[in-house]
């Protein structure tokens, strides 16, 4: 008896799945609209409720159930385009912004999409009780952190301090959540809502279906009433979550997923010789490795050493091994600073990367007293030896070997280094409290100049976020204070490579290099706008001619 | 008293003889296959060292910079020796077999030893182990190159003449890193086991003896353990607990141990509670002498031979249980190469160079294999029942 | 009967507490205090005192576990700490998926297991015995990721890859194609699966089982075929056996009949003991194969240190495991007419 009720249950419950529906039109499909695009990606999405969500995951899918308040593109520099916001213009001191809203942009439910919901999530974003990841967003903002509304289409951004425009529209630009829905809503469980899993669209597309840790699909937005140039063109767009790297790549080859990330040089080779039916595609210079060298640990703190380290240190060699493809293909150029080189204009050229010269190394290093007396192998000063732990995050394959590649050059110039590496949650929260020795990480390039939180000194209320290292040089404070004040991008570019030049001749990080992501599509998607921002970025744009359909339904 | 001198089989004289060129074949060609085999492979493992180690001894005993003899290479030494020894010894035992009178012939221990000499599998197991365990052993001898320096070759080649195995994608020889990671994929596996059964021992012949109370509390706790999902438990606590460098080492083979030792002592407890009632030991509590002696010197040590096998089975699981804590991600940590993470390695280029994780694989299914195999022999040549079957 | 089940679900009640009561030691003795798994470093201090308020975190431990036991019995999760999604969802999607590729697994690698030891038995000591004994081993010793690994390579990528090209040059018409191909992850196809007709549906669930389900359970027969073959001979010695062999029954049945169902008994307890380890399977097979269940979710919580959903994972897990224990109980006094029930 007990078993058969065991057996019922066990296959009631596989039947349902256990995935949530959003029920829209029926599963009918958008008039214009063809074929499926499915994307191989590594994790699940954690949060669909836009201003909680933390990972890359899950802003390549809200990013396209949204139509933002100002859109983008990138080409040298950010470039705004009108969105919810048709005109915007900021006063003569920098610190308030106007702007004008369409007033015809619709919910998915056909709630139209007002200035009360702009100042909704932002009350949302500013209760601590949220515990919103973009609370740092509305800490210059004024009053009470929301915008004043002047009239319906009409609101003003009022910010306690002038700084970077660009980076005041990224603040004001985070995605709704709709007021009618989530006014109620207990604030300190919000994530959990029981809505959370339903967002609602305002933009291209909308959610159809997710089932965790398996596929979330999204379908065109019946109800959007943006831009007719934002419409879609694919018919259905499917996440599928596949962890393993080489499951991933089987399916790619298979022809069950059009789309993956983050390729390896090696098999983007292969698949180059043996899929002519797979193009690749360079996503270029926004991800920089670096080694972070902690200021405070009497080892790291005289530039010489820091210097002959990164003269000790054969950078190209690395990018010949571990980022350049048997066709000679160079996957990175190497990195001078914070700045990304797709920042025309405005990265530093001149700055030449220190070359590569173990002996010349050795003889700075010799200089500040650094030898090797006992004859161990292993530089020495004062009875110390000169070894380090060099700690880096698990689960990168890149940087496992660029951390040995390290190791072995250093251990030409008689520096021990130990590896050590800690899952990525703990790692991150140690560099951001300093509690490492040397750390082997990465940035991912901010597509706008402000370096203040990864290069201002700590001040005694705040310190600085992302200044890993401890880094304080009060000349380069000025000039990104100078930078900051400055609105007129032409005048502030030579301050920023000023700035860049100062920093790259104190080496507190060996910046490493640049590097491409390498991502793969399937050749039948035409219009692929895949730029600097994100591979998704216009989704909306992608489309596969007539007779190029694979998947008719 | 009359003694009958039995001879072990006697084997033909000419045939045997072979062996003592090369220790192997006397057995082979006289018919004994497998010990023929067996060690045959274990004496190409020496001359393999022998050729690969003496032609370099200078670079294999001594640190390239500092000059100073290696602790390792002291121990290849010692094992190309005693190696050597133990080969020609074995081929010389067939010229001229032992002779044994009737009693020491049925003694329990030679009984043993012959339905296990005679076990196929089991023996195929313990030359299994004995042929990684030797390798490992001879490393700095066998090894062609340095196991961590980068870029001793072009990356991520297919076997060749030069590197048979491969490079991985730093261009280091798989060959040489499998050779030495085996040392700690096989001391965890040694280490971690040896904590268990001394736990395992303890839980048990305590429960078994005490009884009552004791014995149902820690039965209980065995089965609690027992219904946990092992590998959840070891990534909770590895996880949890996570340290670098030699402690997290510590931690991983401390961990393997606690978390397995629930088997030995139901075995340990069974032996107990049926020795327990057995007369010798009647007789040793009627002598007066207290609990712990009769535990350690009559219980315990008559206990063992299960426990024996059941480590034996267990070194396995123990391996596997660390290659898996590797494939995701809580394994040892770097830059100590196991087989497990070696396996780990070699997961993203899986397509384009799947040498890097097939042949650390391959290792890890064959001394797995080899210890299981070399478990199912002992068992078996200690259950009375089933000797003079196989 | 009734009463034997009660006793036995009696005794898996201090099971399942131990269980949870070993996970809250092990979270309480980890390094760190309790509320730093609760926050990062940049948490301002206002919002750590309101996640020390929500969870209760300044509580004494003792508060803190009897808490936890009283939200447990009530089935009250709490939400993720990394997603903030309620635990019981997590649980909800997740264990369906698990139980699906568990039962399948048991109900393959079982019989398969007794089929072969059997077999072994049978023909005990002939060259196919051998042959069985040291092939099973082999797939038994093989680290289960890296088995997977193969298996989806060899199996999903050259078989599909081959059946594909068999389609291009035309041997194969396209309907043998899509049967034939083999899917390398997934439980369902993620494409077309809602397009599907019934019978359509049910071959593509099962097509998707093949890997993770039929193919894992193959190297873990081994383990049961052992278990089966010295059982059977054990059996196969014993008097009954002889007896029939006497009264002149037919081989087939002296072995089908009588002995197997007497080794049988041994492998039922088997059943209920080989739960844990098949949970430990599935952290490894779901991520390889990409199964949605709950490995892949309690890894996550592991990397995470997402205390919520590893205290409820471990709970279910230690339900379930009670839940496989009591069903092979209730079976083997069901078979052993040895066992009185009552």
């Amino acid at each position: 008896m007990v078993r058969m009720v065991a057996l019922a249950a066990l296959w009631g419950c596989s039947g349902g799945d256990g995935g949530s529906h959003v029920d829209g039109n029926g599963g009918g499909k958008v008039a214009g609209t063809r074929d499926t695009l499915v994307i191989g990606a590594q994790s699940d999405i954690g949060q669909l409720i836009p201003i909680l969500n933390e990972t890359s995951a899950d802003s390549a899918v809200i990013g396209n159930l949204e139509f933002p308040l100002i859109d983008s593109e990138f080409d040298c520099s950010l470039k705004k385009l009108p969105g919810i916001a048709k005109t915007w213009e900021w006063n003569e001191d920098g610190k308030i912004l106007r702007m004008e809203l369409r007033d015809d942009i619709k919910w998915e439910d056909g709630t139209p999409v007002t200035a009360e919901d702009i100042a909704f999530t932002y009350d949302l974003v500013a209760d601590p009780t949220v515990k919103s990841p973009r609370l740092q967003f509305v800490e210059r903002l004024a009053p009470d952190a929301r915008p004043k509304i002047i009239d319906a289409t009409h609101i003003e951004w009022h910010f306690t301090t002038a700084y970077d425009r660009d980076t005041q529209v990224s603040h004001v630009g985070l995605g709704l959540v709709p007021k009618h829905v989530f006014a109620d809503a207990d604030r300190a469980t919000l994530r959990g809502h029981p809505k959370h899993n339903e967002p609602l669209s305002y933009g291209p597309f909308r959610l159809a279906k997710w089932e965790p840790n398996q596929r979330l699909v999204l379908e065109p937005n019946p109800n959007f009433s943006g831009p007719d140039s934002y419409k879609p063109h694919l018919s259905r767009v499917i996440f599928r979550v596949i962890p393993e790297y080489s499951a991933r790549l089987i399916e790619l080859e298979a022809g069950k997923i059009d789309l993956m990330e983050g390729l390896l040089v090696a098999d983007a080779d292969r698949i180059r010789e043996e899929h002519p039916e797979i193009r690749l595609v360079r996503k270029g210079w926004r991800a920089q490795d670096y080694i972070g060298w902690n200021l405070s640990n009497p080892l790291f703190n005289d530039v010489r050493v820091r210097k002959a380290m990164a003269m000790a240190a054969d950078i190209n060699g690395m990018i010949e091994k571990v980022l350049t493809s048997k066709t000679g293909e160079k996957y990175a150029r190497p990195a001078i600073g914070t700045i990304t080189p797709a920042l025309c204009g405005v990265h530093n050229d001149d700055v030449k990367p220190l070359a590569y010269d173990p002996d010349a190394a050795k003889a700075l290093l010799a200089e500040v007293g650094w030898k090797d007396s006992d004859n161990d192998g292993v530089l020495d000063k004062d009875g110390q030896k000169f070894a380090f732990k060099l700690t880096t995050n698990t689960g990168n394959k890149r940087r496992a070997d660029v951390a040995a590649r390290f190791q072995d050059d250093m251990k030409k110039v008689g520096i021990e280094v130990n590896i050590e590496k800690i899952e990525s949650n703990s790692f991150f929260s140690d560099l951001r409290e300093r509690k490492f020795e040397a750390a082997l990480s990465g940035w991912s390039a901010g597509l706008f100049v402000d370096p203040s939180d990864i290069w201002h000194c700590d001040s005694p209320e705040k310190k600085s976020e992302f200044n890993f290292t401890g880094y304080c040089n009060p000349e380069v404070d000025a000039l990104i204070d100078q930078g900051l004040a400055t609105s007129n991008p032409k005048d502030s570019a030579p301050l920023w490579r000023d700035m860049q030049a100062k920093i790259y001749e104190d080496q507190p990080y060996l910046f490493l290099w640049w590097q491409d992501e390498i991502v793969a599509i399937d050749s039948r998607f035409e219009n692929v706008k895949i730029d600097i921002l994100s591979t998704l970025n216009r989704l909306d744009q992608w489309e596969v001619p007539a007779d190029k359909v694979k998947y008719k339904h | 008293m009359t003694r009958v001198v039995r001879h072990e089989q006697q084997a033909p004289p000419a045939l045997a003889r072979a062996g003592l060129l090369l220790p192997g074949l006397g057995h082979l060609l006289t018919g004994q296959a497998v010990h023929g085999i067996g060690m045959l492979l274990l004496t190409g493992v020496w001359l393999l060292a022998t050729v690969s180690g003496f032609t370099r001894l200078g670079a294999v005993l001594t640190d390239p910079t500092t000059g100073r003899i290696l602790p390792g290479a002291i121990v290849a030494l010692v094992t190309w020796a005693g190696l050597a020894g133990a080969l020609w010894f074995g081929a010389w035992r067939l010229v001229s077999p032992r002779q044994l009178d009737d009693e020491a012939f049925n003694s329990n221990r030679e009984i043993f030893r012959r339905t296990l000499l005679r076990h196929t599998t089991g023996m195929l197991g313990a030359y299994g182990v004995a042929f990684l365990v030797l390798l490992v052993l001879l490393a700095p001898m066998i090894a062609p190159f340095d196991p961590n320096a980068v870029d001793t070759g072009p990356k991520a080649v297919g076997p060749s003449a030069m590197f048979w195995m491969g490079t991985d994608e730093l261009g280091r020889d798989v060959w040489s890193r499998i050779l030495f990671g085996g040392r700690i994929s096989l001391s965890i596996g040694f280490i971690a086991v040896g904590l268990s059964a001394t736990i395992g021992t303890a839980v048990g012949a305590v429960a078994a003896y005490f009884g009552g109370l004791v014995d149902r509390v820690l039965m209980f706790l065995v089965d609690v353990l027992l219904s946990l999902p092992r590998l959840v438990l070891l990534l909770t606590i590895v996880g949890l607990f996570r340290t670098q460098g030699a402690l997290g080492i510590l931690l991983i083979v401390v961990v393997l141990g606690v978390t397995s030792w629930m088997g030995i002592a139901r075995i340990v407890r069974g032996e107990v509670l049926s020795l327990r009632e057995r007369e010798f030991v009647q007789a040793a509590r009627a002598l007066g002498y207290d609990a712990q002696r009769i535990l350690f010197r009559h219980l315990i040590p008559n206990a063992m031979g299960p426990v024996m096998v059941h480590c034996s089975l267990a070194i396995g699981a123990t391996m596997l249980a660390e290659a898996s804590l590797s494939f995701l991600g809580l394994g040892v940590p770097p830059p100590i190469a196991t087989w497990g993470v070696m396996v780990d390695d070699g997961r993203s280029p899986l397509r384009s160079a799947p040498w890097i994780s097939i042949f650390p694989g391959m290792a890890i299914m064959i001394a797995v294999l080899s210890f299981n195999l070399l478990g199912d022999g002992l068992r078996d040549a200690m259950d009375p029942k089933l000797r003079g079957h196989q | 009967m009734w009463k034997y089940v009660v006793r036995k679900i009696a005794l898996a009640i201090p099971l399942v507490w131990c269980v949870v009561t070993l996970v809250f030691l092990l979270l309480e003795l980890s390094p760190g205090t309790v509320a730093d798994k609760f926050f990062t470093p940049d948490t301002p201090p206002e919002l750590q005192q309101l996640i020390v308020e929500q969870y209760h975190l300044d509580d004494p431990a003792w508060v803190r576990y009897l808490a936890m036991l009283r939200n447990l019995v009530l089935f009250d999760f709490g939400s993720s700490m990394a997603t903030g999604r309620p635990v019981l969802e997590i649980v909800q999607s997740a264990l369906p998926n698990t139980l699906l590729l568990s039962f399948t697994t048991l109900c393959t690698l079982f019989p398969l297991g007794v089929a072969i030891g059997t077999l072994q038995a049978v023909r005990h000591r002939t060259p196919l015995d051998t042959t069985l004994s040291v092939g099973s081993l082999v797939l038994y010793s093989m680290p289960e990721f890296w088995y997977a690994m193969l298996l989806q390579l060899f199996a999903a990528l050259l078989w599909s890859e081959w059946i594909r090209h068999l389609g291009e040059v035309g041997t194969l018409s396209e309907h043998w194609v899509t049967l034939l191909e083999l899917p390398a992850t997934d439980m369902k196809d993620p494409i077309s699966y809602e397009y599907m007709a019934f019978p359509e549906q049910m071959l593509d669930r099962f097509k998707h089982l093949l890997l993770p389900g039929f193919g894992m359970a193959l190297a873990s027969s081994a383990g049961v075929a052992r278990y089966m073959r010295s059982g059977m001979l054990e059996v196969v010695r014993q008097d009954f056996i002889r007896t029939a062999r006497a009264k002149g029954l037919r081989e087939r049945t002296v072995i089908l009949r009588h002995a197997m169902r007497n080794a049988m008994l041994p492998i039922i307890t088997l059943i209920g003991l080989s739960v844990p380890a098949l949970f430990s399977g599935s952290v490894i097979i779901e991520s390889i194969f990409a199964w949605p269940g709950m490995g892949r979710e309690i890894v996550t919580a592991i990397y995470t240190q997402d205390t919520p959903v590893l205290i409820a994972m471990f709970y279910v897990f230690s339900l379930l495991v009670a839940a496989g224990n009591l069903i092979a109980d209730i079976s083997y006094a069901w078979a052993d007419p040895r066992i009185k029930m009552g």
